[in-house]
């Protein structure tokens, strides 16, 4: 399906984005230490800059992680199920997911203008980021991760090849990962 | 607020949707929505709190421990100097009986203090360990079960991501839990070796007669002195850097994550780990991260239900209305940790309880702390235990392709005793808080 695939690369892109995002803060971190401890001048805005960043990476890769089967769940019961009531619980987590993201936006959305209108900071002294970008990022993740939750739908429920459900996938990259 | 019709059908309703394998983060999110619907009667009012959770739930500093301790054992992990390491350790032990096996439990210790996950350490280890074992005629049974077994350690020695969790949860410093669990966890892997030992001496077949006392060094199992030494100083560099830096004050735990992502990144690349590795260990990373962070925003939302709701009042009321003797209170605690921990993974058992388990302790006169170090211990057994242990399950399709005569049952059985050693340590933790607590009390 055309938009399964363009919704996969969407997802896929940001997680790559989001994950080098996070393997950059190591070098920030370390630079605000070095900073701190070698020259006695710690980087501007370090906390503001990290704590804004998790944020970002979170809703960046939260349409993957649905996507790739990441999300924790207990499938113990489920899997001892006929298929149909497999696949009609499935639909019905699949919807709630929905819901959960579209209350988000909802609720969000109002936020996010109110802050790029009103010029919201977080942080004080000489470097203060401004919140709006985070805020705006949310409401983009979470769209993501309502398409994602559609496409794990037509997955599993309206067309599921198999009582698996998906497991034909080729790419590598969308195989389950082990649950910690 | 709180009546008991309200409460059933929360209560009621997160139980159907987790058994349902709705995704735990949709199924907190979701009855949180719900209690606070019942509370406020206004939708928009669920949506506002649901979009300002979002923002405001993860926008901490701290948050960033959990994708860089994570990226810090990926790195060491992925650069072989565990295997040195294990094989060092290995070649030191040459007189004990069932050496392979202690120098598991060793290697696990070691590894589990720049890691905080339990699978990885599981997932190396039977690669690493078990091969040997194996060709010296250990009982296959056993050799798993010890594999099994030492990885819990991964999650009860610092740094680990329960730990991180547990601090996040109750508003307690990482740091001072990282503290209180080192004696518990060196505690524990001497236990391990003890029964070990005992056991290669009573039942010496288990471990192949001793047969790997007396050969000589094999090529594959001997490591260059250079590479150990290399691969130990980087290991005990993270250690000293990270651990020490956070307990000396240096670092918070995000710096010291920060630092320890770093080393781990020049260790590997010391060790011949190149782009391809690099890039590998920090897409897994992100597959593995998200999906804990997402549960952390769900979870912050939950904690802002049970408050509003007056859930967590009245559960509390109930456990301290029994009039159970506290030790009786905290032992039902560990079996409903148990019970969860047979169906559903570590970290979504903390986020439903511990945001009422630990406020029920605290009122106990229960050291905050200690406790933490008694349910991270509970919680990781039921990563052993039947039927959906998680550490067996990797063990298995680890071991899969190189011996597919091992079945599940075999590695469960020989796991037991494990489970058996771990439930002791938490007993003891619980009746003596001072193991957990005495190394904190020495800094803080």
């Amino acid at each position: 399906m055309f938009i399964r695939a363009i919704s996969d690369q969407v997802a896929k892109f940001m997680m790559v984005m989001a994950a080098t995002w996070a393997f950059i803060l190591t070098f920030v971190i370390m630079a605000d230490i070095i900073g701190r401890g070698v020259f006695n001048d710690p980087v501007q805005g370090v906390r503001e800059i990290v704590a804004n960043s998790i944020v970002i990476i979170v809703f960046l890769q939260a349409g993957y992680a649905i996507r790739s089967r990441s999300m924790l769940s207990a499938d113990f019961l489920i899997n001892r199920f006929p298929p149909w009531v497999r696949r009609t619980a499935l639909a019905f987590g699949y919807l709630l997911g929905v819901v959960f993201f579209v209350l988000i936006i909802w609720g969000g959305w109002q936020l996010a203008i109110d802050s790029w209108v009103g010029g919201e900071f977080e942080g004080e002294g000489a470097l203060r980021v401004p919140a709006w970008p985070t805020r705006f990022i949310i409401l983009v993740g979470s769209a993501l991760a309502i398409v994602n939750y559609l496409v794990m739908a037509y997955l599993d429920v309206v067309h599921p090849g198999d009582a698996d459900g998906g497991v034909d996938e080729r790419d590598a990259a969308f195989r389950p990962v082990p649950r910690r | 607020m709180f009546d008991i019709t309200t409460a059933t059908i929360l209560i009621v309703s997160l139980l159907v949707l987790v058994s349902l394998g709705v995704h735990i983060a949709i199924a907190l999110g979701m009855t949180s929505a719900l209690g606070i619907y019942f509370v406020t009667g206004d939708v928009r009012v669920v949506a506002t709190m649901l979009g300002s959770t979002a923002y405001e739930a993860l926008r901490d500093y701290v948050f960033a421990v959990i994708p860089l301790f994570m990226l810090m054992g990926e790195f060491i992990g992925k650069s072989g100097a565990v295997t040195d390491v294990y094989r060092g350790i290995n070649r030191g032990l040459r007189r004990l009986p069932g050496r392979l096996a202690i120098a598991t439990v060793l290697g696990n210790a070691l590894f589990s203090f720049v890691t905080g996950v339990s699978i990885a350490s599981a997932a190396a280890f039977s690669r690493i360990a078990y091969p040997e074992m194996s060709r010296h005629g250990y009982h296959k049974g056993f050799a798993l079960g010890s594999v099994a077994g030492s990885s819990c350690l991964g999650m009860l020695i610092p740094p680990s991501v329960l730990m991180i969790v547990w601090g996040i949860l109750t508003e307690k410093s990482i740091g001072q839990i990282f503290l209180a669990g080192v004696l518990p966890g060196l505690m524990l892997t001497a236990m391990f070796v003890v029964y070990i030992l005992v056991m290669a001496l009573l039942r010496p077949a288990l471990v192949g007669g001793g047969a790997d006392r007396q050969e000589d060094d094999r090529a594959g199992e001997s490591v260059p002195l250079r590479a150990f030494l290399t691969s130990l100083t980087g290991i005990l560099a993270v250690i000293i850097a990270v651990l020490g830096g956070i307990w000396f004050g240096v670092f918070t735990p995000t710096e010291g994550a920060g630092a320890g992502a770093f080393i781990g990144l020049v260790l590997g690349l010391v060790k011949g780990m190149r782009y391809r590795d690099i890039i590998d260990s920090i897409l897994s990373v992100g597959r593995t991260s998200a999906p804990i962070l997402l549960l952390l925003v769900a979870a912050s939302l939950y904690s802002r239900a049970l408050a509003m709701t007056g859930l967590a009042n009245a559960i509390q009321d109930v456990f301290l209305g029994t009039g159970l003797t506290p030790f009786l209170i905290i032992a039902v605690m560990v079996v409903i940790w148990f019970l969860l921990g047979m169906v559903i993974d570590s970290i979504s058992i903390m986020l439903l309880t511990v945001p009422i388990f630990a406020p029920i302790a605290e009122q106990l006169g229960y050291d905050p702390i200690a406790f933490s170090i008694v349910g991270i211990l509970a919680i990781e057994a039921g990563l052993l235990t039947p039927p959906f242990g998680l550490l067996v399950y990797t063990v298995k399709s680890a071991v899969q392709d190189d011996d597919p005569s091992i079945t599940i049952v075999q590695i469960f059985k020989s796991s037991m005793p494990y489970w058996c050693i771990i439930l002791l340590a938490a007993t003891l933790v619980i009746n003596f808080p001072q193991i957990a607590l005495w190394l904190p009390s020495l800094l803080f």
